[in-house]
């Protein structure tokens, strides 16, 4: 035989669709501080490569703490586009880390805001 | 027509597949001496090309009534008998003057089945009828192996290459050439020399005769989670 067979070793890994999509909702649930369970991810193909879409909420500080202390909005890590953007590639960069799957692009749809008393210090 | 679909084997179609064997395996083992007992090549000939008897038989049957039926008209003549059929001497006159006589429509009918029945035999004589098969070389015995067997083992191997499922590899084996048509699991970029290595290395060691080149077809599109 080759080298090709010498480098596999007989049998098949396969990660299933499930498993792909709970990996991606766990990190995109790291990267906007939201629980798992609130994220929907969906995918498709994108000429051989990984297209991911999520929708998801996203933390944000409460209004009243805003208007106490202006500094929170940039501590939570600016605006919530910006701070969509960043995720992004924090998602795609944790989802191949720990899938070995490689993605082409990440779509995030923001479909709320859970307000969050305690704030995260980046 | 009757003389090309009587001929035996070993006539001008089947004829390039001899050689071909004996090319491949002094190719590759360099030694082509020992290629089996020496009625070996016959009967892979025979083994590996769609047998003409059946077209011969019905050629010799149409042959031998029509010259049976001409025999008996002339003797009936001979005798001075009324003619059982058709006399010879108004059936020659008949065929010379023959756009006249007949309707057009029954002419041309006539005409196309005699053109159908022609281009059947002289296609059966000329062309190589080769089966899906391919030729295994071997010291001893003679082997022959059907070209699904080849392309279900070729397909296990480039699925091994490949890491995918059973469902994304589809190998099609024909005389010359081996087509691999991979589809890629979503987000694990395949290389098609990965796979045509394999597939290569797994066809040289079948040492097939004649050896089939390969093509390898990755689809641009991947199927998700498998």
């Amino acid at each position: 035989m080759s080298a090709a067979a010498g480098r596999l070793l007989a049998g098949h890994n396969r990660i299933s669709t499930q498993a792909l999509t709970s990996v991606a909702r766990a990190a995109a649930a790291e990267a906007l501080g939201v629980p798992p369970q609130d994220v929907r991810a969906d995918w498709a193909d994108d000429d051989g490569l990984l297209a991911l879409s999520l929708v998801t909420p996203i933390a944000v500080p409460s209004l009243t703490a805003v208007l106490r202390d202006p500094a929170r909005v940039t501590a939570f890590g600016g605006p919530i586009w910006d701070r969509a953007v960043a995720a992004k590639a924090e998602i795609l960069r944790r989802f191949t880390e720990l899938s070995g799957a490689q993605l082409s692009r990440v779509d995030i749809r923001i479909s709320g805001a859970s307000v969050t008393e305690g704030g995260r210090v980046r | 027509m009757s003389q090309a679909a009587e001929r035996p084997y070993g006539d001008a179609g089947t004829t390039p597949a001899v050689p071909g064997p004996e090319d491949a395996r002094a190719q590759q083992a360099g030694s082509g001496a020992g290629s089996g007992p020496p009625g070996m090549e016959k009967v892979l000939t025979r083994e590996t090309t769609s047998s003409r008897a059946a077209a011969a038989v019905i050629a010799a049957v149409l042959v031998i009534g029509l010259c049976g039926y001409a025999l008996l008209e002339t003797a009936v003549r001979a005798v001075g008998q009324p003619p059982w059929l058709l006399d010879p001497q108004t059936a020659a006159e008949r065929a010379t003057a023959l756009p006249a006589g007949v309707p057009p429509l029954l002419l041309g009918v006539t005409g196309a089945v005699l053109f159908a029945a022609g281009l059947f035999f002289f296609l059966n004589a000329v062309l190589p009828g080769r089966r899906a098969r391919h030729v295994l070389a071997d010291p001893r015995a003679g082997v022959v192996v059907d070209d699904e067997v080849i392309a279900s083992a070729l397909a296990r191997r480039a699925r091994l290459a490949a890491n995918v499922t059973q469902e994304q590899v589809m190998v099609v084996v024909s005389r010359r050439q081996v087509l691999v048509n991979v589809r890629p699991t979503s987000g694990v970029p395949l290389r098609a020399a990965d796979v045509q290595a394999a597939v290569q290395a797994e066809l040289r060691e079948m040492a097939l005769s004649p050896m089939p080149e390969v093509r390898v077809n990755l689809a641009s599109s991947g199927v998700i989670g498998a």
